[in-house]
């Protein structure tokens, strides 16, 4: 365990909750990803790479999507982690539309690559609201999926704003 | 990923990151992890961790007048959404923005970025096209002096030596030209350019070993940017292209010289 | 294997629900390995200082092995031309006195944890003498070249022909005009998400050992790791495949890691688990492609094709995977003449051994690079001709006249929508207004550019049947059995990594059991649940699984009849299945019903009278076909090229699941463009170490890469079998990449002329731009 002069930052013995379950403190030298798969059962956080350069290992922290194999463990110290599956979790509007667009369009194939595409969907439509098919290519800039082709993927979060519009979902808008 | 156990702390002050790196010389300070860790797979991880992310000393945006501050423990995402950096240098928080991938820039810092990307990548070109100053606990260095090391006992930090941020002042107007073949990657090439009255700055990484500032370039603003793309010669002749995998050094010459001329026009119409 | 007995986590892999990663064993070893940092060398010595450290259980090298294990074999039996047979280096499990490839596996550590197991497989000492290497098959062909084997002169495993050399000669002297390309289809990393892994453990109660591991059919797995590697008897071994996170063909092979991880827990008692780094997936996994074809066109004067004639280098990596020697002959070259009115043609291949990393099937298997080299002489015909590319597929395309047709190479088509798939094609590519929008492109300085290709599928698993299977027929097999409540049960000998298989057979199931789809389950990856099974590839499962699933369901119903006629006490004959109900005299009842009723007075645990497993013969291929077209822009200042608009139509028959096709078609043609514009695996010319090894510099296509595809599902000519269906899945593949690379040489063609024809792929912005740049372009 870290010994700190002068620190109280009450993040240095972290209990973390994982998708609002409080769970033992991170211990020293793993990253998130290892952490969360190994010791917090947590299966939906995948390690597509060894480099970072795949974003399979997406998770929140504290609302902000991150790559989980480049994040120490006890970065997430006294920190609010969400897996994909405690997604459903987040009564946020942007996450339960894209949680339902997924569901309806099915757009994955093996499944593997979800976490990465499911964060960066909700994260875009946060700040994005009303993407268009570029901006949203754009937010998926630096994941990886082998198995679709991303066109439905990209379809699905066309989809999911529309819902977050609270158009309907074939596309003719009307607002909420 | 590790084979020991690993000393972490995350100090709240900067005093307390001091102290930590004077108690444990082999400590690695780290800000936002995203070149450190993944590296560490394959290399073991250190014994000792010094995580930044807190320290107050080092997360400021600030502008002062003409004078821009950005501390060592801010994110590529706080920079590019920073009203400040937005006002005064939005070529700078556009070029954040682009950086990488987006759940990247909510960790990777400033700082990191500086003692990481040196070879390639948007903000190297930012710090020296500004002519930004860096920071440290013990010093101030120039960033070309950062980039590109003059004589022995160049910049490379001292042990305990940390960043605290970079400065600039505020140009009268700048450039960002990148060409990122790979969505989320480093750019390939990129060409920061800025124009303070008569004065200009010109950084350019992606071209050869280290990202440098370009005083030929500078000279050939300054001239007009008359001469064609002949008066940019001595840039290649300082720097040539570098050859790899992703790239020959003629392409790299070719696009350089593309994005000064971009730059140009843009400066100086 | 008795369901209720098992283990947690076993029961966890049954399920199919999580990947083989996913998985973790109470008491599990794990498994790391120390790899070849060198092309080639010699092993001058290993030092384990390891044994000690804390955790570790064992370290074993090729020496260490117990049982006398064989070479995982390569199944494929090839006749050079001069009759004799091909080598047969031997592909052991861990490298004994030569490493062949970076990253090949010499020892294995295991652990008590795999953090543990890596950190000590980072002390193992190796002392390597390295030797000279090659890693490119042109290169090792030449005399003087590194020998990867020594007792293999030239390097060359086969020199193999087909066709008919003299008539193709002959056709060439003759021919009003001849075209000859140099063609390279570059080596690929299939790159599924997830990474290979294995589980192997030995019950201590029964012996029975089982493997958990992601692969595309547990059944033939287990027969050659238990049977050809093992010399065990394939009872003993069960192989259990979960959730697969994609494969692409890579994953059907056998690897020493699964070999190893069994023989691991078989001699220390415990379960032993490995999982693949990425990393280690660009050192091991079997890549794709790498092919140098040289290929001569015959035309008549009228630009009727009269002959093709391919000699080509295949790369096949330093061992012969299971399939390696088939996916550049027997699996290429019956589609080299596609859908074309050919009179002759003849291919050689020569098969080149190199120190890399094993190749293998990949999305295509051969098919792909056939089709390559054909829709690009084409347009290099046209670009030299003076022809309009459009105008001489049209014409030299069959024509529903002309069928049934057998090509040159003996692939005997009845039906096919080939000049109405390239009509179509071109409408929705708009070609006829293409020339507008060129010019419009050129007023920007953008050069712009519009491909063409066809492509010709030939799917059900046929030739490689004839080759492995003791009669030479394609067989699937599949078993029905039903729970209490009525609820179906199936399993097929057929293995998902994505595609979506168990709606599709459910679908299918579903409505010709009258069914209602939500009661049926159905199942893959299970040895102990099917007998046999034949596994996913070459596009035929839809094919074969439903070809298993509708005789299954025909003998289901069958047992079911006669069950009626004995409970309603009436002659067979009288009890009749009608539109969904079994029907004898007055009464009427749904399977389901019955199903239930058969069982309601038997004591728990009884067999269903119903239950079934068939073992069906596919008699019938399919030939899907299609084209794909492709219109582009570049800009000249930065090689950059921009996907403007793509076309895929394709004749896949009937279709069972249009979104699972489509999928399909997105995913494949995806893949293809990866090939063509982004995916450069390189080796270091000096060391032979593989350069390329994370996705910070293996390029996979990304959202940005792909633009949306208009795909069009041409259907009115079925597939001859009952349901009608074509196979979909590699189709992408094999006609993306000409597809976009015709667009290339089209826009490039605008500045080059002819010279626009010697772009390869990758045709990165680097290599396009310096192709326009080079000396003497006038560009």
């Amino acid at each position: 365990m870290s010994e700190t002069p002068s620190s109280n930052d009450p993040g240095q013995a972290g209990f973390c909750r994982v998708n609002t379950v409080a769970r033992l403190e991170v211990p020293a030298g793993e990253s998130l990803l290892e952490w969360l798969r190994d010791t917090a059962d947590c299966v939906d956080v995948r390690k597509g790479c060894d480099t970072g350069h795949c974003g399979a290992c997406a998770v929140l922290v504290d609302g902000v999507p991150v790559k989980s194999c480049s994040v120490l463990a006890q970065e997430a110290g006294a920190r609010d982690v969400h897996t994909l599956a405690g997604l459903s979790l987040l009564d946020q509007p942007a996450t339960q539309a894209v949680l339902a667009a997924a569901e309806q369009r099915q757009p994955f194939q093996c499944g593997y690559c979800m976490p990465a595409f499911m964060l960066a969907a909700i994260a875009l439509l946060q700040d994005t609201p009303d993407p268009t098919d570029a901006q949203i290519r754009d937010a998926f800039a630096g994941l990886l999926c082998r198995c679709t082709g991303y066109l439905p993927i990209v379809d699905m979060v066309g989809l999911a704003a529309r819902l977050l519009r609270g158009a309907s979902p074939g596309g003719e808008g009307r607002t909420a | 990923m590790i084979d020991k156990p690993l000393n972490w702390h995350r100090p709240a002050a900067l005093e307390d990151a001091q102290a930590l790196l004077s108690r444990f010389p082999d400590a690695v300070p780290m800000g936002g992890g995203q070149h450190l860790i993944p590296r560490w797979r394959q290399s073991g991880t250190p014994a000792t961790v010094v995580s930044l992310g807190l320290v107050p000393a080092m997360r400021h945006i600030e502008r002062h007048g003409r004078v821009l501050r950005l501390g060592a423990a801010v994110t590529l995402n706080e920079l590019a959404a920073s009203a400040a950096v937005g006002d005064g240098i939005p070529a700078l928080s556009s070029l954040a923005g682009k950086m990488g991938d987006r759940l990247m820039r909510n960790r990777a810092t400033i700082g990191g970025a500086l003692c990481t990307t040196s070879q390639a990548g948007c903000l190297p070109a930012a710090m020296l096209g500004t002519r930004a100053v860096v920071h440290t606990t013990a010093r101030d260095i120039a960033a070309h002096d950062w980039f590109q090391p003059r004589g022995p006992g160049g910049p490379t930090l001292e042990k305990g030596e940390l960043i605290v941020g970079v400065s600039l002042r505020i140009p009268d107007a700048a450039s960002h030209q990148c060409l990122r073949l790979i969505p989320g990657r480093f750019a390939l090439l990129t060409v920061f350019a800025t124009r303070a009255e008569h004065e200009f700055g010109v950084g350019i990484s992606g071209l050869s070993a280290s990202a440098f500032r370009a005083f030929a370039a500078e000279a050939w603003l300054a001239g007009g940017a008359a001469a064609g793309s002949t008066g940019l010669d001595r840039v290649f002749e300082e720097h040539p292209g570098q050859s790899d995998i992703q790239a020959h050094g003629a392409y790299r010459e070719a696009q350089a010289r593309r994005l000064l001329k971009k730059a140009a026009e843009a400066l100086l119409a | 294997m008795n369901y209720a007995g098992m283990p947690g986590w076993l029961r966890r892999a049954c399920s199919g629900r999580v990947f083989t990663e996913d998985i973790y064993p109470e008491g599990c070893l794990h498994a790391a390995f120390v790899r070849s940092p060198h092309a080639h060398a010699r092993i001058a010595g290993i030092r384990t200082p390891v044994e000690g450290m804390d955790g570790v259980v064992a370290v074993w090298t090729a020496d260490d092995l117990p049982g006398h294990p064989r070479p995982i074999p390569c199944i494929i039996p090839l006749l050079n031309r001069d009759r004799s047979s091909r080598a047969d280096p031997p592909r052991t499990l861990l490298a004994r006195g030569k490493v062949r490839h970076h990253g090949e596996a010499v020892a294995m550590v295991v652990a008590r944890s795999a953090r543990i197991a890596q950190a000590a497989a980072r002390r193992v000492e190796v002392v390597y003498e390295p030797l000279p290497q090659v890693t490119q098959a042109d290169l090792a062909l030449q005399p003087g070249a590194p020998r990867v084997w020594e007792d293999i002169p030239g390097n060359l495993c086969f020199d193999w022909e087909t066709g008919d050399e003299a008539a193709v000669d002959a056709a060439l002297q003759a021919a009003a005009s001849v075209v000859e390309a140099s063609i390279v289809n570059n080596r690929v990393v299939a790159s599924p998400l997830e990474t290979r892994s294995a589980i192997g453990w030995a019950d201590p109660d029964t012996g029975q050992r089982i493997l958990v591991t992601p692969s595309q059919g547990a059944h033939w797995t287990r027969d050659v790791i238990a049977r050809d590697v093992l010399g065990w008897d394939p009872a003993t071994l069960e192989v259990i495949t979960p959730r697969v996170g994609g494969s692409f063909g890579m994953k059907i092979f056998i690897y020493p890691e699964q070999v190893l991880v069994l023989l691991a827990a078989q001699a220390l008692g415990h379960a032993v688990k490995w999982v693949g780094s990425r990393t280690e997936a660009f050192l091991s996994d079997t890549h794709g492609r790498d092919h140098h074809t040289r290929v001569r066109l015959a035309l008549d004067a009228a630009g009727n094709f009269l002959a093709i004639r391919t000699d080509t280098d295949a790369n096949l990596g330093a061992f012969l995977s299971n399939y390696g020697p088939f996916n550049p002959t027997m699996c290429s070259t019956p589609v080299l003449p596609g859908a074309y009115r050919f009179g002759a043609m003849y291919s050689r291949v020569r098969g080149a051994l190199t120190n890399t990393v094993p190749l293998d099937s990949y999305r295509g298997a051969g098919r792909p690079e056939a089709n390559y080299v054909l829709e690009r002489v084409i347009d290099i015909a046209a670009l030299e001709l003076n022809l309009d590319r459009a105008a001489l597929r049209r014409r030299n395309l069959l024509a529903p006249e002309d069928l049934p047709y057998t090509t040159a190479t003996g692939v005997r088509l009845t039906g096919g929508l080939f000049a109405d798939n390239l009509e179509r094609a071109l409408r929705s590519i708009d070609y006829a207004g293409f020339p507008a929008r060129r010019d419009e492109s050129r007023a920007g300085n953008k050069l712009r550019g519009l491909g063409i290709a066809n492509y010709l599928e030939t799917n059900g698993g046929m030739a490689l049947a004839r080759l492995t299977q003791p009669d030479g027929i394609s067989r699937e097999s599949a078993r029905i059995c039903f729970h209490r409540d009525g609820r179906l049960r199936a399993d097929v000998g057929t293995q998902s990594s994505g595609q979506g298989h168990r709606s599709s057979y459910a679908k299918i199931l579903a409505d010709y059991l009258h069914y209602d789809a939500s009661a049926i389950s159905v199942h893959q990856g299970r040895t102990d649940r099917l007998g046999q099974g034949m596994g996913t590839g070459g596009s035929k499962s839809l094919l074969s699984g439903s070809t298993a699933l509708l005789q299954v369901a025909d003998a289901v119903i069958q047992k079911a009849r006669e069950w009626a006629a004995q409970a309603w006490r009436m002659p067979l004959e009288q009890v009749r299945w009608e539109a969904g109900r079994l029907r004898g005299g007055e009464r009427c009842f749904s399977l389901r019903e019955l199903a239930i009723m058969a069982v309601a007075d038997l004591p728990e645990g009884t067999p269903h009278p119903f239950e079934t497993e068939v073992c069906a013969a596919i008699t019938e291929g399919t030939f899907a076909n299609g084209c794909h077209a492709c219109e582009i822009e570049i800009d000249p200042d930065t090689g950059v090229v921009d996907i403007l608009a793509y076309v895929s139509v394709n004749d896949f028959g009937v279709i069972v699941s249009e979104d699972k096709v489509r999928s399909q078609v997105m995913g494949g043609s995806a893949q293809g463009i990866g090939q063509a514009l982004l995916e450069d695996c390189r080796f270091d010319a000096d060391s032979g170490r593989l350069l390329t090894t994370d996705f910070g510099r293996y390029h996979l296509p990304q959202a940005a890469s792909i633009p949306d595809m208009d795909i069009v599902l041409n259907q009115g000519s079925a597939g001859a079998n009952r349901l009608g269906i074509k196979g979909c899945g590699e189709s992408g593949a094999s006609a993306a990449p000409p597809a976009v690379m015709n667009a290339i040489q089209d826009a490039l063609s605008t500045a080059l002329g002819k010279r626009a024809s010697a772009i390869q792929m990758p045709a990165t912005p680097p290599a396009i731009w310096a192709l326009l740049h080079a000396e003497g372009s006038g560009a």
